[in-house]
């Protein structure tokens, strides 16, 4: 299953079948909908964790924007159990596939522009435009900030894919360092050991701020277009 | 009944809620029975992952270190026909099963509580919510209760205030009746004295008198109740033709003080 460093990031497939839809949809069942008042711990702790989120991020938006709070919310959390569960031995992550990750920035990035241009058109274009350019250089600043605005959708999703599959290729190689080293010097393969033991807990972290960042730059967007 | 009441289950011709056919929507009772409650701990498990009761089944047979002489014997078994491999991905696993392990062993009992603890928030609020209105009706029967006492108690109120004008009433009635005295009096000491003033001016000498003013004391000295009467009846008859006199025919019994 692990002859090269390839291997961990093939979609999966069984007797033709693909598995990679449910291993998209089995997040959703870790997140339990309860209508009680008072819940078991788990829900609890995931309601309190939402609600926190949902504030912190949906608070500086106008009422327009915060239309998009369901779709942010679900968001975050889709692409932060994804990464979790991503760190767990043998497991697949699906955010290290660029086509999801391109299928998930382009139409929210897109719906963002798009409301601004329908809505607040003049002030979407004077974006193009920052306050207080000299004369000379306003054509080629304008060309800039147009690829700037496109090259967004690209950053969202290249930057999502590049550091969960960077982190996981690094876990894979300092293991295989650490097992290389085994047979020559223990004390090297310890350090090397306890290198991979760092990196892990970078992950966990890396996980999760992933998934937030993602969705802070597309809540972002929509406050510049809203 | 199930099949008659009005629910997804029979909305359309496809019926939507073919695949929950057990759970009819606000129809009846939620439950098919007396569901039993749930126990409150789980079951007890060895390494997080192996049931209590596999050790006790064991016990009999190969007494404490069965289970885990089982267990090793596996694992050696795994890993040495390579059914298990030992990969870059072992260390991985290694570090990131002991990184949660460690994770869950240290915070686990304090997340427990603080997620006890949001629970218990939420029943607080709502149960203050309940105890301040309840404390409310509670203040405001008591009130009434009160006020219904005072209003037990007004006629108190009413008993001083009658007796009060009951008081002054009286004192108007005896302070008119002391002023009618009074006046009548006047005018009968008047009268008197006139009379006095007249029937001495006949038999004593003017200078000895000193004036009429003088009348007057003779009348205090002379004077108890009947003295007087007869007095002034005596001198009236005396007497004839002064309007005066008239006046003082009558016999009016007047009780005098000392000092009027």
């Amino acid at each position: 299953m692990n002859e090269n460093l390839f291997t961990s990031f093939i979609t999966p497939v069984i007797l033709g079948l693909p598995l990679v839809t449910l291993i998209v949809l089995f997040p959703s069942l870790l997140f339990p909908t309860s209508n009680r008042l008072v819940n078991n711990r788990f829900v609890t702790l995931q309601q309190w964790m939402l609600q926190l989120v949902s504030k912190q991020m949906m608070s500086i938006h106008n009422s327009k924007g915060q239309t998009w709070t369901l779709m942010l919310m679900s968001l975050i959390l889709f692409i932060g159990s994804t990464n979790l569960l991503g760190l767990l031995p043998h497991s697949f992550t699906p955010t290290t596939q660029l086509s999801m990750n391109l299928g998930m920035a382009i139409p929210l990035w897109a719906g963002a522009v798009i409301t601004g241009f329908r809505n607040k058109t003049k002030a979407s274009l004077a974006h193009f435009l920052p306050q207080g350019t000299p004369t000379p250089l306003i054509p080629m600043l304008v060309i800039i900030e147009t690829i700037s605005l496109f090259i967004q959708p690209m950053a969202l999703a290249v930057r999502l894919t590049a550091n969960i599959t960077a982190g996981h290729l690094l876990i894979h190689l300092i293991g295989g360092a650490t097992l290389a080293l085994m047979s020559i010097s223990t004390t090297t393969a310890l350090i090397t050991f306890t290198i991979l033991i760092l990196l892990t807990i970078l992950e966990f972290a890396v996980a999760m701020i992933q998934a937030y960042v993602f969705t802070l730059l597309v809540s972002l967007y929509l406050h510049d277009n809203t | 009944a199930a099949a008659a009441a009005p629910s997804l289950k029979n909305a359309a011709l496809l019926r939507p809620g073919v695949l929950q056919a057990t759970r009819i929507f606000h129809t009846g009772q939620p439950n098919l029975a007396p569901v039993p409650p749930l126990p409150e701990h789980g079951g007890k498990v060895r390494f997080g992952l192996l049931p209590e009761e596999f050790f006790q089944f064991l016990y009999p047979k190969t007494g404490v270190t069965g289970p885990y002489v089982l267990g090793t014997g596996l694992i050696l078994r795994l890993l040495s026909k390579e059914i298990y491999a030992i990969t870059p991905e072992t260390f991985s696993v290694i570090s990131t099963i002991g990184f949660l392990v460690y994770i869950v062993k240290k915070h686990g009992a304090s997340v427990g509580e603080f997620a006890d603890k949001l629970n218990e928030q939420k029943i607080a609020q709502l149960e203050e919510v309940k105890q301040a209105s309840i404390k409310q009706i509670q203040d405001a029967i008591d009130m009434e209760k009160s006020q219904q006492a005072l209003v037990q108690k007004r006629h108190y109120l009413f008993d001083v205030q009658r007796n009060n004008i009951a008081m002054a009433l009286e004192v108007t009635y005896r302070e008119q009746l002391h002023r009618v005295y009074r006046e009548v009096k006047n005018r009968l000491d008047y009268h008197i004295s006139v009379q006095n003033y007249d029937a001495s001016e006949g038999t004593r000498a003017h200078d000895k008198l000193g004036g009429e003013a003088c009348g007057a004391e003779h009348l205090c000295t002379a004077g108890e109740g009947n003295s007087r009467q007869v007095h002034c009846r005596s001198k009236a008859a005396r007497k004839e033709g002064s309007s005066s006199a008239s006046y003082v025919n009558t016999s009016i019994p007047i009780k005098t003080a000392r000092n009027s």
